[in-house]
């Protein structure tokens, strides 16, 4: 058989099995749920003000603000906490379970099966981005006006760029899966490295406000290594997979952070092939 | 000349300072039931991971029917240890994913499974969850799964462990139906040596992660890969059986046997050769009962000496 051909295949197999989990389904049910409770929240909060940055703030009331807001609270980790729960489950977990040799005893290449199962992953991210998309704009359109500054063009890119964002992040909890082994060893390695990634960005937003802060003389004496160091935040994963806010907001698009999220892909892709072409298999 | 199935050469495999399998050469012809034996602990189940390439080995080649490394699995259904499956999906389900995983496409996918399912007699129960299936009744899944495809050659590492005596019959009936019937060479990892000398034509015995004996069944049982026998003396005499033997160092006295006799092991005479030098010495013979040589007998001989 061709090869492309029975990629898709395993592609295909991959997602029928996972959606096939109850919790495949408790995700999507959740985030169709939260498709319709911020623009619900957003319209209750009706004319209110709040005080931001110094003065008084109205809302934007318009519907594609409220399918914003959905697409805001979506991605306070709550999908990718059930990316991550899923990809552990779907590799770490079939290792432990054993289920992963039952495959590997078939002709088919180490990477397909990994390539299968990132597919099934960024298909689950995908119906996950479409329903709650769907929700969101039902809900919004019905208790929300038309009035406003968020486009409905830009918040559609930004759900698109949502879901990039959780492709690369299924590919870093595969990577963290095929290190691993387990799946809760999976969950604490990406829990790690969110946090790590969060702690850099702290250290260098910190360390970037001291250095502006110092004066001429002594500013002038720093390395340039550190100035280097210093303007890497963009190129952090976290900053990387939040590029989906920037693109919601039409704001002018960070390269450095689009180069990341793409490099961080390809890395992790290319570390978990490596590191899974060497696992024993119980 | 018959072809060679399955064919492995200078096979080692180490696990830090442990060598799991040791310079492993082995040969199944075509239409073979082969019998890979060994105690526990001996590399059985690591040669056959090595075989399958689920863990990698440190030197030597295998060969499936001609094909290596991903084209060899080609030809292989296998049975690794206690078979595992997703319990939330049904069993056809199950098989339908193993399907796409052996590049059955899936318009030919329903009828494959449907197939296999009828082999192994779980037809009536393809659609509950695997999770809800007997051990034995998941030990035949497996089987099934092993045989997508079909394969030309199945590999089964001890697929009776764990069933009831009626299950592991219904196993061995299987094993031993798809070897005649649908012409499939069948390698069967087993410490079971009765299951083995019933089914298996053919056999390897490893220790310590050394093949030690490879031959036919038949050419073993008759003693020809070992100098030993067993035998039984009946006489009158027993004690001057007994201060004779005793100068023998061939001969050792094992102790008494059935009926009055005593049991003798021989090594390196033939049992004419025992008779007549017990005649020369003036022992009074009433009966020589040579003793039928079992697979336990060989497997004992062979695997003597290593650790359990």
């Amino acid at each position: 058989m061709n090869g492309v051909v029975h990629l898709g295949q395993l592609v295909l197999a991959e997602i029928l099995k996972l959606q096939s989990r109850t919790s495949a389904r408790a995700g999507w049910l959740a985030l169709a749920l939260l498709g319709a409770l911020p623009p619900a929240f957003l319209a209750m909060m009706g004319d209110a003000t709040v005080t931001a940055g110094g003065g008084p703030v109205q809302f934007d009331l318009s519907a594609a603000n409220g399918v914003r807001w959905a697409l805001v609270v979506r991605n306070f980790y709550i999908a990718q906490t059930f990316l991550l729960l899923l990809g552990a489950q779907s590799l770490a977990g079939e290792y432990q379970a054993r289920t992963l040799r039952e495959d590997l005893l078939r002709p088919v290449p180490r990477w397909a099966v990994l390539g299968a199962k990132w597919g099934a992953l960024s298909a689950w991210s995908g119906v996950a981005v479409a329903l709650q998309w769907v929700v969101a704009v039902v809900v919004s359109v019905l208790l929300l006006g038309s009035e406003g500054d968020a486009t409905w063009k830009a918040v559609f890119l930004g759900h698109l760029a949502a879901w990039l964002c959780d492709t690369s992040f299924a590919a870093v909890v595969l990577l963290a899966s095929a290190a691993t082994r387990t799946a809760t060893g999976t969950i604490a390695a990406v829990f790690l490295f969110v946090a790590l990634d969060k702690f850099l960005g702290w250290i260098l937003w910190i360390g970037k406000g001291i250095r502006d802060s110092l004066p001429l003389d002594v500013s002038e004496q720093v390395p340039a290594v550190v100035d280097w160091l210093l303007v890497a935040s963009p190129y952090l994963p976290s900053r990387a997979w939040g590029i989906w806010s920037e693109v919601s907001l039409s704001e002018p698009p960070v390269l450095q952070s689009w180069l990341s999220l793409v490099g961080i892909t390809l890395l992790a892709a290319l570390a978990t092939e490596r590191i899974f072409a060497r696992t024993d298999v119980p | 000349m018959s072809t060679l199935a399955l064919v492995v050469r200078g096979l080692n495999r180490r696990f830090g300072s442990r060598e799991a399998v040791r310079e492993l050469n082995l040969s199944v012809r075509q239409g073979d039931v082969y019998g890979f034996l060994g105690p526990n602990g001996a590399g059985k189940t690591t040669a056959m991971r090595c075989i399958l390439e689920l863990i990698q080995r440190d030197s030597g080649t295998v060969q499936i029917f001609g094909d290596t490394g991903r084209a060899a699995r080609r030809h292989v259904g296998a049975i690794v240890e206690a078979p595992s499956f997703h319990g939330w999906l049904s069993g056809r389900a199950n098989l339908q994913l193993a399907c796409a995983y052996a590049g059955i496409s899936r318009a030919k996918a329903g009828a494959e499974t449907d197939r296999v399912l009828e082999r192994v007699g779980l037809l009536h129960r393809g659609k509950d969850r695997a999770s809800t299936y007997s051990h034995g009744m998941k030990q035949r899944l497996a089987i099934a799964r092993a045989l997508l495809g079909p394969p030309r050659l199945l590999m089964l590492d001890e697929p009776t462990n764990g069933l009831d005596p009626q299950g592991m019959r219904e196993v061995r009936e299987l094993v031993r139906s798809l070897a005649l019937h649908d012409q499939i060479t069948v390698f069967l990892s087993s410490h079971l040596l009765s299951e083995v000398q019933a089914i298996c034509n053919r056999v390897g015995i490893l220790s310590q992660g050394e093949l030690r004996v490879e031959g036919d069944v038949s050419t073993l049982l008759a003693g020809e890969a070992s100098p030993t026998h067993v035998v039984e003396i009946g006489t009158p005499e027993p004690t001057l059986l007994e201060q004779h033997i005793s100068g023998w160092p061939e001969i050792t006295l094992e102790g008494p046997g059935r009926e009055g006799r005593r049991r003798l092991r021989v090594q390196g005479l033939e049992i004419p050769q025992l008779v007549q030098r017990l005649v020369e010495a003036g022992v009074p013979l009433q009966s020589v009962v040579p003793e039928q040589r079992n697979l336990e007998d060989v497997f004992l001989e062979v695997t003597s000496g290593s650790p359990r």
